[in-house]
């Protein structure tokens, strides 16, 4: 009986810590079972939009606990209406994140009052640069860019900040380029479309997805590329060999000086392009899971085969401290640069608020 | 005395498993939220737009609609629809920039209600057709629920359209 009774209590200490939350379950992955969720700054299907798309496919692969993850567009303001929200109100508990684009970079570097964020306040998981922009005209209104004489040739933008920007009111100011501008659109996507519709004639992108497709249609020529800046020259992208970069375009009239280099302060934000970012102050411990993950995702064959099949055969990845460091530098232009840009953007109609 | 702990064990064991358990079970009275689409099958043509409806939602509560793209990456639509009065509320999803970058394919796609931290609610199914392919590769709800290829309704209103004439 003693035996039994000796038994029957190890058998009932057993039960009892078989029935108690063991310490095993305490110390499960913080995302387990859990929802990320990426907002995108921009229209459904654009780059953003299918970058965020892109990363959400692989992240939960490599985030211990395999968390889901839901894409969210909030599209509007150039990516100003979505910073603001998740600037002032973005919870730092490691399950949100936004995917953001040079747009908004563009609207805080030239103090456009409708930006009421920090981008480099952020807590910054990494970039994905796609290369460079190129400036598409349709075929048949390329006549019409050079004769002044001409009806204007028709550009779509979004807040008329993009990077692309540049290379239409440079090449306005300093090639006598025949353009006139229509703001308001919500995203390339939406920029495309109006393309379609035939609404505009010019627009510009880094999506090589959009630009071959286009060529593919044959309704548009590539004039122009940024080009991707390495040792002080701006080398043309290796998937549009055959483009010619803005700098070529503009041969001997390349100004020097303040415009040159206001012209280099607004291309600086297509460095950082795609960029991921969490609320400010997130914590380093969910920082250095999301990183950590965002950099092996950026190694993984199959994400590297998806990026070239969706957005660009070439692309560069940068995690955390990089991305950050990368936009402090784009983010800090002398402010004489930023007024001749603005002064560019008032003399040909764009709208350029007045500085905060 | 053992006896005495032996009992108190017992009772501790009987304590801690029932605690442990969760309750699952809902209030006899609540009703159970619903989410259903109107058409449940429709063209993926850039007009498209998909009534989406719910019942049995906290009034005012906020819905979140989800659903798995052709990548099979969890997508909330924009705008979350807020829950009237009655605890109902109804959504027009117009899947213009969803057909146009092939964000939604053909296929049966789980259309998903969920809370603001994305806790699914309820779920319903929607069949998109691809009506660009050719018709002999159209599943066969597809042609089963009435849908048919643009062309063929631009004869048929052609068709209208002559008979109109001649009355």
């Amino acid at each position: 009986m003693k035996k039994c009774g000796g038994s029957l209590l190890l058998f009932l200490l057993f039960m009892v810590f078989w029935w108690a939350p063991s310490p095993g379950h305490a110390a499960a992955p913080f995302y387990q079972g859990k929802t990320i969720e990426i907002l995108g700054e921009s229209r459904v299907g654009g780059g953003t939009d299918t970058m965020a798309r892109i990363i959400a496919t692989f992240l939960p692969k490599y985030i211990p606990g395999n968390p889901s993850i839901v894409v969210r567009a909030m599209p509007g303001g150039a990516g100003a209406i979505a910073n603001n929200i998740f600037y002032a109100k973005g919870k730092p508990d490691g399950l949100h994140l936004m995917m953001n684009s040079s747009s908004p970079i563009s609207l805080q570097l030239r103090s456009r009052d409708i930006a009421k964020y920090d981008l480099t306040k952020y807590s910054h998981v990494g970039h994905i640069n796609r290369g460079t922009n190129l400036l598409l005209v349709r075929k048949d209104a390329l006549k019409r860019l050079t004769d002044p004489k001409a009806e204007p040739v028709v550009c779509g933008t979004k807040e008329g900040e993009e990077t692309w920007m540049a290379m239409g009111l440079w090449g306005r100011e300093f090639l006598g380029w025949n353009i006139r501008w229509i703001p308001g659109y919500s995203g390339t996507s939406d920029i495309e479309m109006a393309f379609q519709r035939r609404e505009i004639d010019m627009f510009g992108t880094t999506n090589a997805f959009i630009i071959k497709r286009l060529q593919e249609e044959g309704s548009i020529t590539p004039i122009s590329q940024g080009g991707i800046y390495k040792n002080g020259k701006f080398i043309r992208r290796k998937d549009f060999p055959d483009v010619p970069t803005f700098v070529e375009v503009l041969g001997k009239k390349k100004p020097t000086g303040l415009p040159w280099q206001a012209y280099m302060a607004w291309v600086g934000a297509g460095d950082v392009d795609k960029f991921l970012v969490a609320p400010r102050n997130t914590p380093k411990q969910y920082m250095s899971i999301l990183t950590s993950a965002l950099e092996k995702v950026s190694k993984d064959p199959k994400f590297d085969e998806m990026v070239k099949r969706m957005v660009s055969e070439i692309y560069d990845v940068g995690i955390g401290e990089e991305t950050t460091n990368l936009l402090k530098e784009v983010l800090t232009v002398p402010p004489e640069a930023l007024d001749y840009g603005r002064n560019l953007q008032t003399k040909f109609g764009l709208i350029a608020d007045k500085k905060k | 005395m053992k006896k005495m702990s032996l009992i108190a064990l017992v009772g501790l064991v009987f304590y801690l498993s029932t605690s442990l358990i969760p309750v699952y079970a809902a209030p006899a009275a609540a009703v159970r939220p619903t989410i259903s689409v109107s058409p449940s099958v429709i063209a993926l043509e850039k007009n498209a737009k998909l009534v989406i409806m719910g019942s049995g939602y906290r009034p005012g509560q906020e819905v979140l609609i989800l659903f798995h793209d052709a990548l099979g990456v969890l997508t909330a639509l924009p705008d979350a629809a807020v829950a009237n009065d009655r605890g109902s509320w109804a959504a027009v999803w117009d899947m213009a920039d969803y057909v146009g970058r092939k964000i939604v394919t053909d296929g049966v796609y789980a259309i998903m209600s969920a809370d603001a931290k994305y806790n699914v609610i309820a779920t319903t199914t929607a069949g998109f057709v691809d009506v660009s392919k050719d018709l002999k590769d159209w599943p066969d709800w597809a042609t089963a629920a009435g849908i048919k290829k643009p062309e063929a309704k631009q004869t048929e209103g052609k068709q209208k359209e002559g008979k109109k004439k001649k009355e």
